[in-house]
């Protein structure tokens, strides 16, 4: 877990497979694609719950198996173009959410984040950099403190910011007028898988009528969600949990690293695109990634066969 | 020595309770009246008391203003202080009154939980899986008597930051159940596994509200969100009746301790906690007292009982002033 933030992992993932184009050796445009899909699905399995990563790969693939060349060297340019289209988009995504997200953002609102995201403190650093006053409160984010890389870019860029317990929230609620939050992954039905304890602070918004965004590029989005495919949330060490503390080896540890958000508890989700209410999440999906969804189909009707 | 000799224990003592450092609220009310007592037999004159009593008193009902059982049971001193000066005059008799009546209490307050530990314990079937917050010697009593009865439990707790006293009460409870411990963000994530929630209780105000370990409002609205049910163990002491006359609880706050990957940030940005927050009443399926299982609602019944109706609840400030009359 070197490489945290669903856009870094995507952009390392497109960088992997770049890296792995240009030192290919050898001349067979066949064996250079099988070698292409070994390194793409050894990246896949790295991560479980991002659906970037695998967004970013099908992005390269799919360019890939559309060249019908049997040039190596021109197979090579593909993978490594796209790769850097890839990489470029979403960068600008990032931005631009912030440019949108922005809007929303009133003089004098006080936000909560949770855990760090890109995304999320490119819409707050924009209200910021627009003159709008705003105070800032985000959790500590346990078991492994995000919060305070938050907290660090909040700092640098001269927003105040107050660091509270992830077991405060619904205790601060009531100071709080907007929630902004990334994502790991989008579903098909717009419900949102985020760092754990995300979804209770959606709860705690719900109750309290405060406004609960989601920061997410179009890049987060899961096709195979699209095909009823489960999304796995990972169990993380549970070393992460307990630290420098000595506990009794019979105690059970568990440390899921992520949970799922019901789109009812979401007002909406800023994509590099626009604006969308998460029930409106398929339409992205259809419109970015149609073509990796009849993808999948193919893939399992296959399978059937 | 000077007063402020006397007052050091009082003070040392106030200042853990106010960082949250003694966990159990009951090791805090007995921790603060055995200074009182301690402060007692070593004053050297009744006439002393005068000034240093109520400063003492106040010190420690400051320390923590959520506690209902702490002002209760200081008022309860306060009272036997009065009535035993104004009857017995002999300082040594006093003292021994003194003695007494905190034996009394602290007697009282075990027997009462216990009661309360063992209605709770009738709630668990045989297979539950348990989610218990915070630390709460209340709640290992319940625990034990359940498993005493040979029902087959399981134990989910929360890790309860900032202070951590959710990892002490697994490692004790560790010894006699099967104990699963998680970070607090994951009680939504996991509470789909449990079969019912139990709390202690700082305090019960008057319209049902439960104050307790921060924290706890939000448990209680997940659980309320996935229709699990969650109780609250408060002896009847615990009852706020302050609370019924409009007075509002006030919350202690502390600084949060941020860990050695953010030395950098240190002064520099603020971190902050209540120690407590508040659940509203319909939240809550049943608070559990000695006197049997009540719906929040129904608390201002038993401050009826307790205190009469209009309840009248004797203030501190007037018993002060009855003591420096006596005296």
């Amino acid at each position: 877990m070197k490489i945290r933030g669903a856009g870094r992992i995507a952009r390392a993932a497109a960088q992997g497979l770049q890296i792995a184009a240009y030192n290919y050796r050898g001349d067979n445009a066949e064996d250079f694609r099988q070698y292409i899909n070994g390194i793409a699905e050894y990246l896949r399995s790295t991560r479980p719950t991002a659906v970037s990563l695998p967004n970013a790969i099908i992005f390269i693939l799919h360019r890939l198996s559309m060249a019908l060349s049997d040039n190596v060297d021109e197979l090579k340019e593909v993978v490594i173009k796209s790769a850097n289209e890839f990489i470029e988009y979403s960068k600008k995504a990032t931005d631009n959410i912030g440019v949108i997200g922005a809007k929303r953002i009133k003089d004098g609102d006080n936000i909560l984040t949770h855990c760090n995201s890109s995304a999320a403190l490119s819409v707050i650093i924009h209200a910021f950099k627009e003159g709008k006053k705003i105070k800032v409160y985000n959790t500590e984010t346990r078991p492994k403190f995000q919060g305070y890389i938050t907290a660090r870019k909040l700092l640098k860029v001269g927003i105040k910011t107050t660091l509270i317990t992830d077991s405060a929230v619904r205790a601060f609620m009531k100071k709080i007028d907007k929630i902004i939050v990334g994502a790991d992954t989008v579903a098909a039905n717009g419900a949102v898988v985020n760092k754990i304890g995300t979804s209770q602070i959606a709860l705690a918004a719900k109750e309290a009528n405060v406004d609960f965004y989601v920061a997410a590029e179009t890049y987060k989005f899961s096709p195979a969600t699209v095909l009823g495919e489960y999304i796995t949330i990972e169990e993380r060490s549970p070393k992460e949990v307990i630290r420098n503390i000595e506990v009794p080896s019979n105690i059970i540890i568990r440390n899921p690293a992520f949970d799922v958000t019901p789109p009812e508890y979401i007002d909406a989700i800023i994509t590099e695109l626009g604006i969308i209410p998460p029930q409106a999440s398929i339409l992205v999906l259809k419109e970015h990634y149609g073509w990796a969804i009849r993808d999948y189909l193919l893939k399992e009707l296959s399978i059937d066969e | 020595m000077n007063k402020l000799n006397y007052l050091k224990e009082i003070e040392d003592i106030s200042d853990k309770i106010k960082k949250g450092k003694i966990f159990s609220s009951t090791e805090v009310v007995i921790n603060s009246i055995k200074a009182v007592e301690k402060l007692l037999i070593n004053s050297s004159s009744i006439e002393f008391l005068k000034e240093i009593y109520p400063i003492a008193i106040k010190k420690l009902i400051n320390s923590r203003r959520t506690s209902a059982l702490l002002l209760n049971s200081l008022r309860q001193i306060t009272e036997t202080l009065v009535y035993s000066i104004k009857e017995v005059k002999d300082l040594e008799e006093v003292k021994m009154i003194i003695s007494d009546k905190v034996r009394e209490i602290e007697k009282n307050i075990k027997e009462t939980n216990k009661i309360v530990a063992h209605i709770a314990s009738n709630r668990i079937l045989d297979g539950d899986t348990l989610l218990v917050y915070s630390y709460s010697t209340i709640l290992k009593e319940t625990i034990s008597y359940a498993l005493s009865e040979g029902k087959n439990i399981k134990i989910y707790i929360p890790e309860s930051r900032p202070g951590g006293e959710g990892i002490v009460f697994a490692k004790e409870l560790s010894k006699i159940a099967d104990v699963t411990l998680f970070v607090d963000s994951a009680i939504r994530y996991l509470i789909k596994d449990v079969d019912k929630v139990f709390t202690s209780s700082e305090a019960i105000a008057a319209n049902g509200a439960l104050i307790n370990k921060v924290g706890t409002s939000l448990l209680a609205l997940i659980s309320h969100e996935a229709r699990v049910r969650f109780f609250s163990l408060a002896a009847t002491t615990k009852f706020y009746p302050e609370t019924f006359l409009g007075e509002l609880v006030e919350l202690n706050r502390v600084s949060l301790k941020i860990e050695d990957e953010g030395r950098d940030l240190v002064g520099k940005i603020n971190a902050y906690s209540p120690l407590f927050d508040v659940t509203p009443p319909e939240y809550i399926d049943a608070i559990i007292t000695e006197k049997g299982l009540i719906a929040p609602q129904a608390v201002v019944m038993i401050i009826q009982e307790i205190y009469g109706w209009p309840p009248k609840i004797p203030s501190l400030e007037f018993e002060f002033k009855k003591l420096k009359e006596v005296i």
